[in-house]
């Protein structure tokens, strides 16, 4: 049960809700232990468990609620 | 008498808060108002007898604000009694009006009382129908979004009418421009100015509205009436209004960023479940879920609701509730908590509480209490933020006048400008924001870590406790204690020693009492009658007739029983052990030892609060021996026991006579006076019961170290609070002194105003790291 962490920064962010709304997504996810919006400096950080759930399926998971944005 | 918590807009500083607050509670009926400027709600305890929620929502407005209505769209399953669902809708507390829409669809209209789906759904329900929430427009981001909106509008408008006013353009240009921006972004403080004097208070609003319309006032007049020899403020008076509303903005900002914990918490609750109905599994939206419901919960997801473990295990990361993400093993007959995390493992289960008691719920509530009450620190700051505005004015008064009539006499120009400084650069915001923020910061990042202050002056007081008094069973120790010995006198069997024991035991709740009947056989056949438990003592009944003692020394000598017998068995109160005398019929039978294990991290924590300085007690009802030997091994010097219940709360007496402040750290069910009797009360280890209405300060983790924690986060808040105070304070003097000797130019004025306010905020800001640190350290 080994937590794995990525960081990425993110361009779209440019109102205030804009963080609520991706941690509201990503925090649903299944095997997504927390996550976090820097807003000022676009960065996003999510804690995850790597047997559930992939890196790769989380950014795509990040780039569909950037576009929804 | 009902308590809610009402959202409202329009609140542009912190005095509007305390205008709201006296308003409302002049209203007949009303018995508590606290506004919190920051979140933009107030909560509020009226007699719902006397007045109605139009009643209130009415006088919020009369005092200039406005209490939103909220919106959502049902649609009803086919063949629904829609008129019964109406009727229904509209009985609920906080609903103002259901409309029927086209194509089945029932537009719900409330105020925001914390009006959710599950209200909505649990009302039509109980007509007889079902339905689905298909949007719901609500909720506290909402309305911040808006008024950021609203206040970008009014900068871009004042930043696009001031840029032109940089280049040196013809009088009357700019005395249009200048007019543009008086009435246009300038309203937005002249609303507010109005305000302010309708409820006979003085904020910031007036201040500003004052200063930017003596600049017009001044400049419109130079522009059309003088020819040559002129300088016009037009470009002062657009910097003013620009600078401050992009403050302002920037304080929505950062005020949003206060509230994070509490809508990180409501991120938390899953928007869907695996349900059973009908013997079918469905995937439903979290707001179908009904008490009684099976649901099945896959490893990764969040839990939706708290419930009990039918079948399964899984391991739970609960740090949500008690700051500790070090996943717990649960199996059947486990209770879970709502929004927590299934790290590993499948299970089913049972949902029991949903809505406004479940347990992330209460969190919520308890975090939001914490931040509007109204610690004492805040009374003083508002005291004095309101002679401060008026202060200002009279400053401002005087200058015009010192300047006027004795250093630059006749220079008109001169005058106006200065006192227009001294208007514009102090800042009472800071004064009001100064406490509030902190707070909410504060109990905010407390409930991340696991720490959860139910009201601001728990939050203020905590760190000020020089003197700790612990209770032992399961506050120091872990509260499980176990069966250790069974010694009975030579004639008597360990099984019948255990049997008796355990028998009568068999009724009591007590921890001493489930680790006897753990191990003993406890014959559910055999009668009990005239059963008790005393307190401090232990338990007596007869079992079949005979009457049987079970407890401490001090028991079996209020009943005459002989102890002569005891000094052949050993003393286990030496070894650190609770000692049952068991007695049958007058006779002793033999006693049966009983350990509790020390908490691993007491001795640490005792440590540490040792070294700041404190001084720690522990009172137990135990017997001087065992608490003796625990309290060395936990490093406590000063131990009372024997003690009854009423004698805590005289302990703590004591104490605070002696001028200390106690702090007093107990389970929270068996202390409740002693807890209320103390300065700090903290409940250690309540789990998922987070209702303990005695405690100040709950503990759910049930570790020690979160003592220390508490303490720290609340001594961090406090060194906040001050500094934003001293800030505020000092700022203020400096720069209105400053501004009066007309060292100041209006521009500077309103950049130090705005950066003011925002430093204050940022510098509350700073206590998240408090949370964020505690995440690198796993």
């Amino acid at each position: 049960m080994q937590d794995a962490v990525f960081k990425t920064y993110v361009r779209g962010i440019w109102c205030v809700q804009c963080p609520e709304l991706i941690l509201s997504g990503l925090l649903q996810r299944r095997g997504v232990i927390d996550a976090d919006v820097a807003y000022y400096q676009s960065l996003v950080t999510v804690r995850y468990d790597p047997e559930i759930v992939t890196e790769e399926t989380l950014r795509e998971a990040l780039t569909d609620l950037l576009s929804a944005l | 008498m009902k308590t809610i918590t009402l959202t409202i807009l329009g609140m542009d500083c912190a005095a509007c808060a305390s205008t709201l607050e006296r308003t409302l509670r002049r209203q007949k009926g009303v018995e508590r108002a606290a506004v919190n400027y920051t979140a933009g709600t107030m909560e509020l305890t009226y007699d719902d007898g006397q007045r109605t929620l139009e009643d209130v929502v009415l006088a919020v407005k009369k005092a200039g604000f406005r209490v939103p209505v909220e919106e959502a769209d049902l649609v009803l399953s086919p063949g629904a009694d829609v008129e019964a669902a109406m009727e229904a809708l509209r009985k609920v507390y906080g609903v103002c009006d259901v409309e029927v829409r086209p194509e089945g669809k029932l537009l719900v209209s409330f105020r925001p009382v914390g009006v959710d789906s599950r209200t909505l759904l649990e009302a039509v329900r109980a007509a007889g129908a079902d339905a689905e929430v298909t949007d719901f427009r609500a909720g506290e981001e909402y309305y911040q979004l808006d008024t950021r909106m609203r206040l970008l509008r009014m900068l871009a408008a004042a930043f696009g009418l001031t840029a032109p006013l940089m280049l040196e353009l013809h009088p009357k240009a700019q005395f249009l421009l200048g007019t543009a921006l008086q009435f246009g972004p300038g309203r937005y403080f002249h609303a507010g100015a109005w305000r302010n004097l309708r409820n006979r208070t003085f904020g910031m609003d007036l201040l500003v509205s004052l200063s930017s319309s003596i600049i017009w006032l001044y400049s419109s007049f130079v522009a059309l009436t003088r020819k040559k020899n002129f300088t016009l403020y037009f470009t002062s008076q657009g910097v003013l209004l620009s600078l401050i509303l992009f403050g302002k903005y920037m304080e929505q900002v950062a005020a949003g960023e206060a509230g994070a914990a509490i809508r990180k918490l409501l991120r938390l609750q899953p928007a869907s479940a695996m349900v059973r109905r009908d013997g079918v599994w469905k995937e439903l939206a979290a707001e179908q879920i009904r008490t009684g419901d099976e649901i099945l919960l896959r490893p990764g997801e969040r839990i939706p609701a708290d419930g009990v473990i039918l079948t399964g295990g899984c391991a739970v990361d609960e740090s949500m509730l008690t700051g500790e993400s070090m996943p717990m093993d649960k199996t059947a007959g486990d209770q879970l908590v709502g929004g927590s995390l299934n790290r590993s493992g499948s299970v089913t289960y049972r949902a029991t509480t949903l809505g406004k008691d479940s347990v992330l719920q209460q969190i919520v509530a308890m975090v939001r209490q914490a931040q509007t009450e109204k610690a004492p620190v805040q009374r003083f700051a508002d005291a004095v933020a309101q002679w401060f505005v008026p202060g200002v004015m009279a400053a401002a008064a005087g200058t015009f006048a010192l300047w006027f009539f004795r250093l630059k006499k006749g220079d008109l120009e001169r005058a106006l400008l200065n006192a227009c400084d001294v208007l514009t650069v102090a800042c009472p915001c800071a004064l009001g924001l100064a406490t509030p923020t902190a707070l909410m910061v504060g109990s905010g990042t407390g409930a991340e870590r696991g720490v959860l202050f139910k009201n601001g002056g728990a939050l203020e007081t905590a760190w000020k406790a020089d003197t700790i008094v612990f209770d032992k069973t399961g506050t120091l120790t872990l509260g499980q204690p176990r069966l250790t010995d069974v010694c009975p006198l030579p004639g008597v069997t360990e099984d019948e020693l255990l049997s008796v024991a355990a028998a009568i035991e068999t009724r009591s709740d007590h921890p001493i009492a489930k680790a006897v009947t753990a191990c003993g056989e406890g014959d559910s056949d055999l009668e009990i009658t005239d059963f008790a438990y005393i307190p401090g003592r232990g338990v007596q009944g007869k079992i079949a007739g005979e009457a049987v003692l079970c407890g401490n020394r001090g028991l079996l000598k209020e009943h005459g029983v002989s102890l002569t017998e005891l000094e052949r068995l050993p003393d286990l109160r030496k070894e650190a052990k609770t000692e049952l005398c068991v007695a049958k019929n007058g006779k002793l039978l033999g006693v049966l030892g009983v350990a509790d294990v020390l908490r691993p991290d007491a001795a640490e924590t005792v440590a540490a609060l040792k070294a700041q300085g404190r001084e720690l007690w522990m009172l137990t009802g135990d017997h001087a021996e065992t608490a003796g030997a625990i309290a060395a091994q936990a490093g406590i010097d000063h131990v009372r026991a024997g003690v009854l219940p009423e004698d805590k709360v005289r302990t703590i007496r004591d104490l605070q006579a002696r001028d200390k402040t106690v702090c007093m750290v107990g389970d929270g069910i068996n202390d409740t006076p002693a807890l209320a009797a103390a300065d700090v009360s903290v409940a250690m280890g309540t789990g998922s019961d987070v209702a303990i209405e005695s405690a100040g300060i709950l503990l759910p983790a049930g570790k020690l170290t979160k003592l220390t924690e508490a303490f720290s986060i609340s001594g961090k808040t406090m060194r906040v609070v001050r500094q934003n105070l001293r800030w505020a304070l000092g700022y203020n003097a400096v720069s209105i002194t400053a501004a009066a000797a007309g060292l100041l130019h209006p521009s500077l004025c309103a950049m130090a105003m705005s950066l003011s306010s925002i430093g204050v905020l940022m510098n509350s800001l700073r206590l998240q790291k408090l949370g964020k640190k505690k995440e690198r350290d796993r």
